[in-house]
């Protein structure tokens, strides 16, 4: 190549800034979708504490209380009751515990959950078994 | 060893004795009610689904064929709730001559709003007007009556079979009970406040109502119109509002505007659901339809 080595080194200045535009296109981050909604005027779920009390009428007994998938309370019994207090998140629909008891006697049992919120009305429910019963129970704000 | 052979052939009695000529012709023109009647009437029946799995019940037609298999039915077997937009032919089909059970309608009904975008609802839509949705099969107790229903229809036409009717209804009603367990067991999973229910179409009420949802629709209860440009821009706005993490699709429906949405808003497709009726592999059943329906909404809402 002849030439200036000026013109040259100006020629190849020029050529770089020219690549330099769809370069920096090229590499740099690109434009992000739409975030996933999160609202943040949407109210905070108050917690309260609870009071739950399980009545089994065959004992010794094991049970399991889950709530949106977590275990919240679980154990093992000898007496005809136990109970527990307990803070929950309580949104205004309200919340679904599910219940699980089993024994080992082979025999119809009636099992009984109690959950009492701090100012408000408690929500019981019953049900029966020969072996275990897996219940739903919903409490929702009477108020 | 002969004692075992005679039970055996005492077992096998009932349905080598009936033959095609005993068996009552059912017609169904719901994918659910076809499985039921199945179910139910064993080998004393002939159930022929003319709406089949994955048809949009919304789109059907009759066919010629369709209506001679009506004409020569014992018992047709309705959806109801004014899903069957073509009535008029079965019953210029069947002269009034065959018993056409619109099961349906013997359901409790859900009221629904008219949506603003359906032509027909609008025309004749006075104030406080209502739809009638007639999804009933996705409440487990409806199911449960149509079962009754089913069954109570077959031992009047075939009371010679009551026992056999009775016996299987009890299984499958059985099924359910255990079916709506489990549902319950799932959806408690999710936490009340995130059970919003974006969909294709508004057929999912009854299920809303039985599990504390609240259902968004883009279309109305019915697929035949298509939403308004300000029904999507109002959905949108809600959507955003009330922090929805997953939309819907269906098995029978156009996904485009489903699409369409989620590039606006964000918010990612949760997974595609039966909303009219039965479907093919693991939705070929009824249990099957809801177990995936539930699964595929639990999963995507967590």
């Amino acid at each position: 190549m002849r030439g200036s080595p000026l013109i040259r080194a100006l020629l190849v200045l020029i050529v770089l800034a020219a690549l330099l535009v769809p370069l920096r296109r090229m590499t740099s981050k690109q434009r992000p979708l739409p975030a996933p909604l999160q609202n943040s005027s949407q109210p905070t779920v108050p917690n309260k504490r609870f009071h739950l009390e399980l009545t089994c009428t065959t004992s010794p007994f094991k049970y399991q209380i889950t709530y949106s998938g977590q275990t919240i309370w679980k154990g093992y019994e000898t007496a005809a009751t136990a109970q527990i207090d307990l803070n929950l998140d309580f949104p205004p629909e309200g919340v679904d515990l599910v219940m699980d008891v089993a024994w080992d006697e082979k025999k119809p049992t009636a099992v009984k959950l109690v959950v009492s919120p701090p100012d408000d009305e408690e929500t019981s429910q019953t049900a029966w078994g020969t072996t275990n019963v897996s219940e739903v129970i919903t409490v929702r704000p009477s108020k | 060893m002969r004692a075992l052979l005679f039970s055996f052939l005492c077992g096998l009695a009932p349905v080598l004795s009936t033959g095609a000529a005993d068996q009552l012709r059912v017609v169904s023109f719901s994918t659910v009610l076809t499985e039921i009647a199945e179910q139910v009437g064993g080998p004393h029946t002939k159930v022929a689904g003319l709406v089949i799995a994955g048809e949009d019940p919304h789109e059907y037609q009759p066919t010629p064929a369709d209506l001679d298999q009506v004409s020569q039915a014992n018992l047709v077997l309705l959806s109801g709730k004014q899903i069957e937009h073509y009535l008029d032919k079965i019953q210029q089909a069947t002269g009034g001559k065959v018993d056409a059970l619109s099961v349906g309608d013997q359901l409790p009904s859900l009221q629904l709003p008219p949506n603003p975008d359906e032509e027909k609802a609008a025309a004749s839509a006075e104030p406080n007007s209502t739809l009638e949705d007639p999804h009933w099969w996705h409440c487990i107790a409806n199911v449960k009556k149509a079962t009754t229903i089913v069954t109570d229809e077959l031992i009047k036409l075939d009371p010679a079979n009551q026992a056999d009717y009775k016996k299987s209804a009890k299984a499958y009603l059985a099924n359910l009970d255990q079916l709506d367990k489990w549902v319950r067991r799932e959806i408690a999973e999710l936490p009340r406040n995130r059970r919003k229910l974006v969909t294709s179409h508004d057929a999912f009420q009854y299920f809303a109502k039985d599990y504390g949802f609240t259902i968004y629709a883009i279309e109305g209860v019915s697929t035949d119109t298509e939403p308004s440009n300000r029904h999507v821009a109002e959905l949108i706005d809600e959507i955003k509002k009330q922090g929805v993490k997953a939309i819907f699709l269906e098995s029978t429906l156009n996904p485009k505007v489903t699409s369409e949405i989620t590039r606006e808003t964000g918010v990612r497709i949760g997974g595609t659901l039966y909303a009219d009726g039965l479907g093919t592999g693991p939705a070929s059943t009824y249990d099957g339809m809801v177990r995936l329906n539930v699964s595929t909404i639990v999963d995507a809402l967590k």
